[in-house]
């Protein structure tokens, strides 16, 4: 069993709106009055979830206020049937950028070389936040339409001569509308604001479409007002049509949606070509998207300059400390830069200038051997020295003695002042002397015990 | 609509943004990084800076063993003549001062450069407190050679009654000179 579409339709309530919900079994009609479709839009979740079997079709049908007109040379857009390019050729008509826009165009022959695109449009704006609920429901959005052009689609599937070549004035929701059919296709359509207003555009357009037979469409509640439609017309006989509005559009839907039909105009017909998601919704979450990505990138560029600063802060910090133990350390120099250079310069001095170098034997001073050497020659021995050579630690003493024992008192005597003394080798000379040569090295344990040099 | 028809206007605003934003991005994160860097090698160099700092505070408490440079000959003489005054050595003693020039240790970062003097006629203790004052200003220089021999005029003998000798000794001046300097 197929389910009836659910219809969201708009009626005139004085200068204000009155919207009415109808559809299958279940979906008993709801009314919401006023103009603003965000009260409408922020109801659909609650409505959706208690008639989720009968919402499954939707198509919103409008008052002509809602809509925008146009009609412009199929040349002004090189014949292209591109909707993109004939949204974007509105805005030189319209006061919206393209994509503000909902819109739906339709061609005239293509064999007339001259032929017309026609349009009609509304601001996004004002339905996105309904259209967003009905998308984010279980919902299909199937049509969005003005109701006078549905309504006279309508009339002319009966009356197909209307098709051709009319003028039609239509009164509808109490005020009249003008539009002109040439060849099944909307080449005019005008919303008078007042009677007045409505005769006058009656004349000049009755004389501009000379060749166009004039029709009369009733479908306001109220009987037809003779008086009122000579007052625009004129004394002229013109064929008149009365029409139940509601009725005529609600079973004209149906035929639309059951596929039947299909309507000159259909404002969600990019959503449906484009598949589940309109256009403006995939745009928007496109944008959002966008935005997100572009909001989280910032956020992390703002972590990452917030992070950069503590750290340079931190490093600032380790910078002044260093400066201010490299000062400490060297308080006779003028420290301003190459902070690092400078104590590792120093450094290099210090460690070349203080510490000794495996690698080279560094000169050793005399004075430690000689004190040992001056205390180690006995005082009570008659020694005549004929060389002393002290080389670092290294000792070469050439002496003469009256007796061969004084060399061994004498080297006992050297050896008992700290130093290694080999034994002296000794030779008699001919006074009756001994010559004794003695070499020795300066003890190590006895000279760092003294606490001298190396 | 196209999908051509979804990349509208406000989209490509949005995506300029998201560029922005990227490169905003990629130049902060970079920046992060660098300074990242930066401040590890801070850190690193703080803990070289304080290491060397308790280095340098330890060797100053050593001895030099080098100098940092070379001493002139004009200074040389005149240390020689200041240690001679400080040890009453009669200025007839000095017989020769004779500075040579720095000569590198191998390949070593040091040079070394000798001076040799010859006394006469001077005291065994006069001697000991003459190289004593020589390399007293802990500057890495020592007396490294002494050779001694009597006074040729044998059983010399000075006013104060001890021995005085011939001597030659070698003032040897350590220098830290690194070749990359």
């Amino acid at each position: 069993m197929s389910i009836p579409p659910a219809i969201l339709y708009e009626h005139a309530r004085g200068d204000s709106s009155l919207w009415r919900l109808s559809g299958g079994d279940d979906l008993a009609d709801a009314w919401w009055q006023g103009d603003d479709l965000r009260v409408l839009a922020d109801r659909w979740p609650e409505l959706s979830r208690a008639h989720r079997a009968s919402l499954k079709q939707l198509a919103i049908i409008a008052r002509s206020t809602a809509f925008l007109f146009d009609v412009f040379p199929r040349s002004d857009v090189g014949g292209s049937t591109k909707r993109s390019t004939l949204a974007f050729r509105l805005e030189a008509d319209l006061p919206h950028s393209a994509e503000e826009l909902m819109c739906d165009f339709q061609f005239g022959s293509t064999s007339n070389s001259g032929s017309n695109v026609s349009a009609v449009a509304s601001p996004q704006a004002s339905w996105s936040s309904l259209l967003e609920q009905i998308e984010l429901s279980d919902c299909r959005l199937e049509l969005v339409a003005p109701k006078s052009l549905v309504l006279l689609q309508a009339v002319t599937e009966e009356h197909v001569g209307f098709r051709n070549n009319s003028l039609i004035l239509l009164h509808v929701d109490g005020q009249f509308e003008i539009v002109g059919l040439k060849g099944g296709q909307v080449i005019l359509w005008r919303l008078p604001s007042e009677t007045a207003n409505a005769a006058r555009d009656w004349q000049v357009l009755q004389e501009e479409f000379s060749a166009a037979h004039p029709v009369v469409v009733w479908a306001s509640r109220e009987p037809i007002s003779h008086a009122i439609v000579g007052e625009i017309v004129g004394p002229a006989e013109i064929p008149v049509v009365t029409v139940d509005e509601v009725e005529r559009n609600r079973q004209f839907v149906s035929r639309i949606l059951g596929g039947k039909s299909a309507a000159w105009f259909d404002l969600a017909r990019d959503a449906k070509c484009s598949g589940s998601s309109s256009p403006w919704r995939q745009s928007q979450s496109l944008n959002r998207g966008l935005l997100l990505i572009a909001g989280c990138l910032l956020v992390a560029a703002l972590a990452c300059y917030w992070r950069a600063e503590r750290v340079r802060g931190a490093v600032a910090q380790l910078k002044a400390q260093q400066t201010t133990l490299v000062r400490s350390a060297l308080p006779e120099q003028k420290i301003t830069s190459a902070v690092m250079a400078r104590l590792k310069s120093e450094h290099a001095k210090l460690t070349g200038s203080r510490t000794t170098n495996k690698n080279i034997e560094l000169p050793i001073t005399i004075l430690p051997v000689m004190r040992q050497v001056i205390s180690g020659l006995p005082t009570d021995l008659p020694i005549s020295v004929h060389e002393l050579r002290l080389n670092g630690r290294e000792i070469y003493l050439d002496v003469e003695l009256g007796l061969i024992q004084d060399a061994a008192q004498l080297a006992q005597s050297l050896q008992a002042s700290g130093l290694n003394v080999s034994p002296p080798s000794t030779s008699a000379v001919k006074n009756g002397k001994i010559r004794a040569q003695f070499h020795g090295t300066r003890n190590e344990s006895v000279g760092r015990g003294a606490g001298s040099q190396p | 609509m196209s999908s051509s028809q979804i990349w509208n206007r406000q989209s490509l605003l949005f995506a300029g943004l998201l560029a922005v934003s990227a490169i905003v991005l990629l130049t902060t994160a970079n920046e992060w990084l660098k300074v990242n860097r930066e401040f590890v090698s801070a850190s690193q160099d703080l803990g070289q800076c304080q290491q060397l700092v308790r280095e340098i505070a330890g060797l100053r408490h050593r001895p030099r063993v080098a100098s940092l440079e070379s001493e002139s000959p004009q200074q040389t003489i005149g240390r020689v003549i200041e240690a001679q005054g400080q040890c009453q050595i009669a200025p007839q003693s000095l017989v020769a001062v004779s500075p040579t020039a720095p000569t590198r240790l191998g390949n070593t970062e040091y040079q070394v450069r000798t001076t040799e003097l010859v006394l006469q006629q001077v005291a065994l203790d006069q001697l000991h407190r003459f190289a004593s004052a020589l390399g007293r200003n802990d500057d890495g220089q020592v007396v490294r050679e002494l050779s001694l021999t009597p006074e040729p005029a044998r059983n010399a003998i000075a006013s104060n009654g001890l021995e005085l000798w011939n001597t030659r000794l070698i003032l040897t001046q350590l220098i830290y000179s690194p070749t990359s300097k």
